[in-house]
């Protein structure tokens, strides 16, 4: 497998526009991963600004993502690390109810869902005090 | 983002160009609802032109479509394709906020 393209950054909604740009870099380098470029982008924002949002500083030992990018012959992989306390995207967030009318509608709950729905295959995992999660576009394996 | 506004007869149109992320939701939804004229009145949001969209610019068009069916005022979104439809596929969107293919058909049901 090739080295990965890493990019580390504080978790400050600020910085999300740098973390498009590195996407954007890499997917001029790796013809593989252009056609899935725009669920790379949505999943990244999504899963930073959720850590920017919703996880208090308080809890964190460093405010660090840490976001690696594997290229795979047939689509790429995306990883994100942090040291907040442990949570899983996949099973600990609730399902946003997508029938409800536009009056009972919550505001918000539907990034999580558009990462889920928009990667191939998604896992999460707790390593060194560490969550990690990562994402397969097109074809490839999780690291 | 960038926001152009233009009247058709008593309908705005916002016409929106770009990327509503989680940079731009907020100007985009603050530029839209300062769009309309005071007293309300219906509002087409036009995004042929917007190339991307996340949960940020979700949670804007939800809480614009909430404040124009609390008013009772039209409210449709038009031109949308490629990855903003899939978004809009993926949380339902379509299902409970107009949308139509062109700014002409959207025009043609808030004037109707």
């Amino acid at each position: 497998m090739p080295e990965p393209s890493r990019f580390d950054i504080a978790a400050k909604d600020e910085n999300l526009d740098r973390l498009v740009a590195w996407i954007e870099d890499f997917c001029q380098r790796y013809t593989s991963a252009e056609p899935f470029e725009m669920h790379m982008q949505l999943s990244a924002e999504e899963l930073f600004l959720n850590e920017v949002n919703h996880v208090d500083s308080q809890q964190r030992k460093t405010d660090r993502v840490r976001f690696a990018l594997w290229p795979q012959p047939e689509g790429v992989v995306l990883v994100m690390e942090t040291d907040g306390p442990p949570f899983d995207p996949f099973s600990d967030a609730p399902e946003p109810d997508v029938d409800a009318s536009v009056e009972d509608r919550a505001i918000g709950g539907l990034g999580l869902k558009l990462v889920r729905e928009t990667a191939t295959k998604s896992a999460y995992c707790r390593i060194n005090d560490c969550n990690r999660i990562s994402l397969v576009f097109g074809h490839g394996n999780i690291p | 983002m960038e926001l152009k506004v233009s009247m058709h007869d008593d309908v705005t149109v916002a016409a929106v160009e770009g990327r509503i992320d989680g940079t731009t939701a907020r100007d985009f939804e603050e530029q839209v609802v300062a769009a309309v004229p005071e007293g309300g009145g219906p509002l087409v949001c036009d995004l042929a032109s917007v190339s991307y969209i996340s949960s940020a610019g979700l949670r804007a068009i939800l809480v614009v479509a909430k404040r124009f069916k609390t008013d009772e005022n039209f409210f449709s979104v038009c031109g949308h394709s490629g990855p903003v439809a899939e978004v809009f596929r993926i949380s339902g969107f379509e299902k409970i906020i107009p949308m139509h293919s062109s700014r002409d058909d959207a025009l043609a049901e808030a004037k109707g």
